[in-house]
């Protein structure tokens, strides 16, 4: 909200403005002093003595203006459609800094010379308006600087806290002024003028909807323009004056937080007015000129002839002042938050009103917001008259008690307040005390004060009040007990930890995803799960939670291809889900890895090695080691979108925990992957509970040396690795005690089917030092069995 | 072995290295007396088969031989004025040449500010408390102390997939559930993603990231919160900054109380990141409402306690003046790669 500081300061004195930005955004009024831009110095009040069209350019014109030193008259040119002769305008002369760089200089035009410009308000900083150059009234003295001339007055630019809707008017903010600066109110209310209902009913259906509607009946009224200081304060609030009727509405509405609306009373039907929901069908064209089709959550306001306004919204057309009104019903009113909020939402409308009565509006000020409309309208037309008034308050508000016990103050501040420090913050913001005992303060918050309901909320008062930066800091000691923190946490610290030391970049990506491009990878599967949908999406390329974190990685791919590489090497850590919304959702922490082309070469070199399944293969074994401290076994088999022959399930301890392979046909069409760069999957479900944990007890170490065999066997490639390493480990009993693969050789001279797989091999007794022959016959032992697998030595 | 004396076999090997004019040939010198086989090294080889009492002067003499050719030759080398393969010049070592670099981990920015965050507040005596992102409205708004007509639970704000169902909104639900499952005292604090239902521009994401924390315990003060949060500033940035509290509005905290810390990028002198006040918000905090407390089964007669929420997201475009927060969601690796060890 704009509150100009001559408003406010009508109500209270006011301190420095750096102090009073300060002390009400300290107190929880956000706010600021706007300072408006000044006019820059150099610019001058001069007479326009001549204006001509510029001989070369269609929307130029060539002015002479006396800018009242003395001298020559300057030539100016000027492209506003506006200027004329013998006005006076707003001229900078050469020099003249706009800041940003901006200086007048003198110049020439399409030929034509030009000593300086004719400003517009934009330009001065004095308003939007750019349309055309400035003028100033005709007996305006020339060669004065234009700043001194046209002052704005300054604004408090405020923000209220949501529950502080009292704050939304002078008044509110005055008030809180008042408060954290102790300075006293300046002005009395509104005097009421009398004036009985006459004929005048208002009937409220549900008070709980409307706990207040007043009325004040006003004739002869003339409509015309404001006087001035009322346009002036309005402008610099931001609202556009219109005619006395309207403006004096908006005054109110800005002073007093009450939003009034007038009525035209010869456009009105009876003396009856209503108060009620809408009922099936009825309809509404509201003041802006759109029909609407009311719903039960608007609340209506009717005469005689049916709804004439939504109740804290927008009234209606039909009933709507004109420059021909000369008798008004002003009505005042206070509506229940949630139900201007229901209404305001089913009209699709927000106004100055219902954000008002959103945040709610205090009952008992509606008559005093009503005098003062009234005291105004009569001040603006002499002939105008109070008529009648009418009020309906079915069910009075009542403060409710609330006592403050005084071991609550430092029990949760931290610190002691005397009797004096409180009475004295209860009285600057206007609470009652009924009673003060050893034990406790006994107050009524004013009825304007809608969020004071119990203790703590007078808690909060003393110390704002007070001000929190009077409160003293402490630390206590870390004496509480820790609390055991899920393994979830720790799994997720864990995986990051690992997964970043095993040289991956670590992505953050969206986790609510597109769902129909989603499912047409997951076909529902049960690792790789449908995604779950959003009653509520913003938009259909967000309407669903993911199902897996794999698109999201592939995402990831697809973005920096087409930005700078393909070469990649990421993993995410993050949630998925499965099910259904009308029955369980299943949210699950994975982890996912992608890489592609030859991300994992840390040469960066172009061109580098191309990962492949074995790169993720390995990568994959060391981090589940280092997660669940058991080895990684895969078998056959994994979900749709990764190329099948291609692809593996994972396994811990007899658990699926994931998957990993090369992506799939699908994947690469729906992200447009050519098929010769490779990319890499895999997938793992960090909820899998493994449960018999290694001990990793001490292993007394080897005492005798080990004998080391190398063996390079020729299989037909149709034999797995597998199968043959743990043949071997069979044949060669319990003296072996390492196998491991180091070379996969295929081509000549072997045939075409056959590949060789060399083996390096340690034998060790714990007892003794082995024999050269007893690890011969070792060695003949594993050859003869593996005949059985078609294997030769090489 | 004929006997030799060892100084003629110097004196002769002398001349002949400072006759040679290649390395060629000063390679052939060298392999013909001190190689494996060479001349010198045979008689070294030897003094162990002579009578006892000559091995220590035979021994010392062809050590002397060896000495003295080991330097003669080196210096011949140098002085032909090219490295050989064993002793390269230091001259023509080029350091400047790119080292290899191992894989490297690249931890995302955001979650080195979470990080960060997180190891600060574990050495303040935290520990980390997680919970669902799918929420019931119990947790994510009625424990919360949030009425039923409050704005804030309209499906305009939030993300719902059944009506008692939504992504949530804050991880306030995760004090609860912490809460719930113990008794007091509790300290914890919760880093995770939580979801608004907002359009992506510059400054929104309709998911972002918050860490909250809590503390309950008999005689917790709002200086105690204070206290705490202003260790936490020091830690985070490093120094002692300009704070500010400011009074707020909370449903679930009473008082309420937002903290500015002076802008560290003008020193509080006013820019364009702090909009030109000097301060720059970092949190909201305040004391747990007593109402929230009732709800899990506390009693604030007894216990009370303090919370604070702060958005890692806007905290890590902060420190690191990035402009638009859809850079976080992105994952350019351009981007990510700007901020390795940033911490």
């Amino acid at each position: 909200m704009r509150v100009p500081l001559p408003w406010l300061e009508s109500f209270v004195e006011l301190p420095s403005d750096g102090e009073l930005a300060t002390r009400l955004t300290a107190a929880g009024l956000e706010c600021e002093v706007d300072a408006a831009p000044a006019v820059p110095d150099g610019v001058v009040t001069g007479r326009i003595l001549s204006c001509e069209k510029h001989p070369d350019a269609d929307r130029l014109s060539v002015c002479l203006v006396d800018v009242g030193d003395g001298g020559e008259p300057r030539s100016i040119v000027c492209g506003a459609p506006n200027a004329q002769a013998d006005r006076i305008g707003a001229c900078a002369l050469p020099g003249t800094d706009f800041g940003n760089g901006f200086v007048i200089a003198k110049r020439k035009l399409r030929g034509v010379p030009s000593e300086g410009m004719l400003c517009s308000e934009s330009e001065l900083g004095l308003s939007d308006d750019h349309d055309g150059i400035l003028f100033l009234p005709d007996d305006t003295p020339l060669g004065r600087p234009v700043g001194e001339i046209l002052t704005r007055p300054r604004v408090l630019v405020t923000e209220a806290l949501s529950n502080r809707g009292d704050w939304m008017s002078v008044r509110g903010v005055a008030r809180e002024v008042s408060a954290v600066t102790g300075a006293a109110w300046k002005q009395g209310e509104a005097r009421p003028v009398e004036a009985d209902a006459g004929a005048w009913r208002v009937e409220i259906d549900d008070p709980a909807d409307c706990p207040r509607y007043a009325g004040r009946v006003i004739e002869g009224l003339t409509v015309g323009d404001s006087p001035e200081w009322i346009a002036e304060r309005l402008t610099a609030a931001g609202v556009r004056p219109i005619s006395n009727l309207v403006d004096v509405t908006n005054y109110v509405l800005l002073e007093h937080g009450h939003p009034l609306h007038a009525f035209d009373l010869d456009k009105l039907t009876g003396t009856s007015i209503g108060v009620r929901r809408a009922r099936g069908r009825e309809a509404l064209t509201t003041l802006d000129g759109k029909a609407h089709e009311l719903t039960s959550d608007v609340l209506l306001i009717t005469d005689g002839s049916g709804p004439v306004a939504a109740g804290g919204v927008m009234g209606g057309e039909a009933t709507m002042v004109s420059e021909a009104t000369t008798r008004v019903f002003l009505e005042g009113a206070s509506f229940s938050p949630g139900r201007i909020r229901a209404g305001a939402r089913s009209l699709r409308l927000t106004t100055d009103a219902s954000a008002r009565f959103e945040r709610g509006v205090d009952p008992e000020g509606v008559p005093g917001a009503l005098d003062r409309a009234t005291e105004l309208l009569l001040e603006m037309c002499p002939g105008a008259r109070l008529t009648h008034a009418v009020d309906s308050y079915p069910e009075p508000a009542v403060a409710p008690r609330i006592a403050l016990r005084r071991r609550t103050l430092p029990r949760l501040l931290g610190m002691e307040f005397s009797d004096e420090d409180v009475l004295r913050i209860f009285v600057s913001l206007g609470i009652t005390l009924e009673s003060a005992d050893a034990e406790a303060w006994t107050v009524r918050p004013p009825s304007f004060r809608r969020d004071l309901l119990a203790e703590e909320d007078l808690v909060e008062e003393v110390a704002r009040i007070h001000g929190y930066d009077r409160i003293p800091e402490r630390m206590r000691g870390h004496t509480s007990r820790h609390v055991a923190e899920s393994p979830r946490i720790g799994r997720q610290a864990r995986s990051r930890r690992l997964l970043l030391s095993l040289g991956l970049v670590e992505t953050i990506t969206p986790s609510l995803v597109d769902r129909t491009r989603e499912n047409a990878h997951s076909q529902g599967g049960e690792f790789f799960r449908d995604s779950v949908p959003l009653r509520n999406p913003l938009s259909q390329d967000r309407d669903a939670l993911r199902g897996s974190l794999i698109p999201s990685l592939v995402q990831v791919l697809a973005t920096n291809r087409a930005r700078a590489t393909s070469d990649l090497a990421l993993f995410e850590v993050g949630r998925t889900w499965g099910g259904n919304p009308a029955g369980h959702v299943d949210e699950r922490l994975r982890a996912a890895i992608l890489l592609s082309g030859s991300g994992l070469d840390a040469s960066g070199s172009v061109g580098g090695k191309s990962c492949d399944f074995f790169d993720m293969r390995g990568l994959l074994e060391v981090y589940v080691e280092g997660l669940w401290g058991h080895p990684l076994r895969l078998e056959e088999g994994a979900p749709s979108p990764l190329k099948s022959g291609r692809s593996a399930s994972l396994f811990v301890q007899d658990q699926c925990v994931g998957f990993l392979g090369e992506a799939g046909a699908s994947l690469r069409t729906a992200f447009d992957l050519p098929n010769e760069l490779p990319v890499i999957l895999a997938e793992l479900d960090l909820e899998v509970e493994i449960e018999s944990a290694r001990s990793f007890e001490f292993a007394a170490l080897p005492r005798y040396p080990g004998v080391h065999r190398d063996l390079a066997f020729v299989v037909q490639k149709r034999v797995r690795h597998a199968d043959l390493a743990s043949a071997l480990t069979e044949a060669a009993g319990p003296l072996l005690v390492e196998s491991r693969l180091f070379d996969v050789y295929e081509g000549a001279p072997l045939a075409d089917t056959e590949k060789s797989l060399a083996f390096m091999l340690v034998f060790r007794s714990p007892e003794r030092s082995l024999t050269h022959e007893e690890v011969d016959e070792r060695v003949d032992a594993i050859v003869e069995h593996l005949k059985g697998l078609g294997a030769r030595i090489r | 072995m004929a006997q030799v004396e060892p100084d003629r076999v110097l004196t002769e090997a002398l001349a002949e290295i400072e006759a040679t004019s290649d390395l060629t040939s000063l390679e052939a010198i060298r392999v013909r007396l001190l190689g494996r086989k060479g001349e010198v090294t045979a008689h070294l080889r030897a003094v162990s088969s002579l009578p006892k009492d000559e091995r220590p002067a035979a021994g010392q003499a062809w050590n002397r031989v060896r000495g003295g050719l080991e330097g003669a030759l080196e210096a011949r080398e140098a002085a032909l004025g090219s490295p050989g393969a064993d002793t390269p010049s230091d001259d023509d070592f080029d350091f400047s040449l790119p080292g290899r670099r191992p894989p490297e981990g690249l931890p995302h920015v955001l979650m080195q500010t979470l990080d960060r965050l997180v190891e600060i507040f574990r050495s303040l005596g935290f520990s980390v408390a997680d919970g669902p992102e799918v929420e019931t409205t119990h947790y994510n708004f009625t424990a919360l102390n949030i009425p039923e007509d409050h704005p804030t639970r309209d499906d305009h704000d939030s993300f719902f997939l059944a009506p008692d169902l939504l992504l949530r909104t804050q991880m306030s639900p995760v004090q609860i559930r912490t809460m719930e499952a113990q008794e007091p005292p509790v300290r914890v604090i919760s880093p995770g993603r939580v979801y608004r239902r907002d359009h992506f521009d510059a400054s929104h994401s309709p998911f972002f990231f918050q860490m909250e924390g809590l503390y309950v315990d008999t005689d917790v003060t709002l200086g105690d919160l204070k206290g705490t949060l202003r260790e936490f500033v020091r830690r985070f940035f490093g120094k002692e900054l300009g704070m500010r509290f400011r009074g707020s509005y909370f449903p679930f905290t009473e008082p309420s109380l937002e903290l500015d810390i002076s802008c560290t990028v003008c020193e509080g002198q006013g820019c364009a990141v702090c909009k030109q006040t000097g301060w720059v918000e970092i949190l909201g905090c305040g004391m747990v409402h007593p109402n929230v407390l009732r709800g899990v089964g506390y009693d604030p007669e007894v216990v009370s306690g303090y919370a604070f929420g702060m958005g890692p997201d806007r905290i890590t475009m902060l420190r690191h003046r990035i402009p638009d927060i859809r850079h976080l969601y992105e994952n350019d690796l351009r981007f990510l790669s700007q901020f390795r060890g940033a911490s």
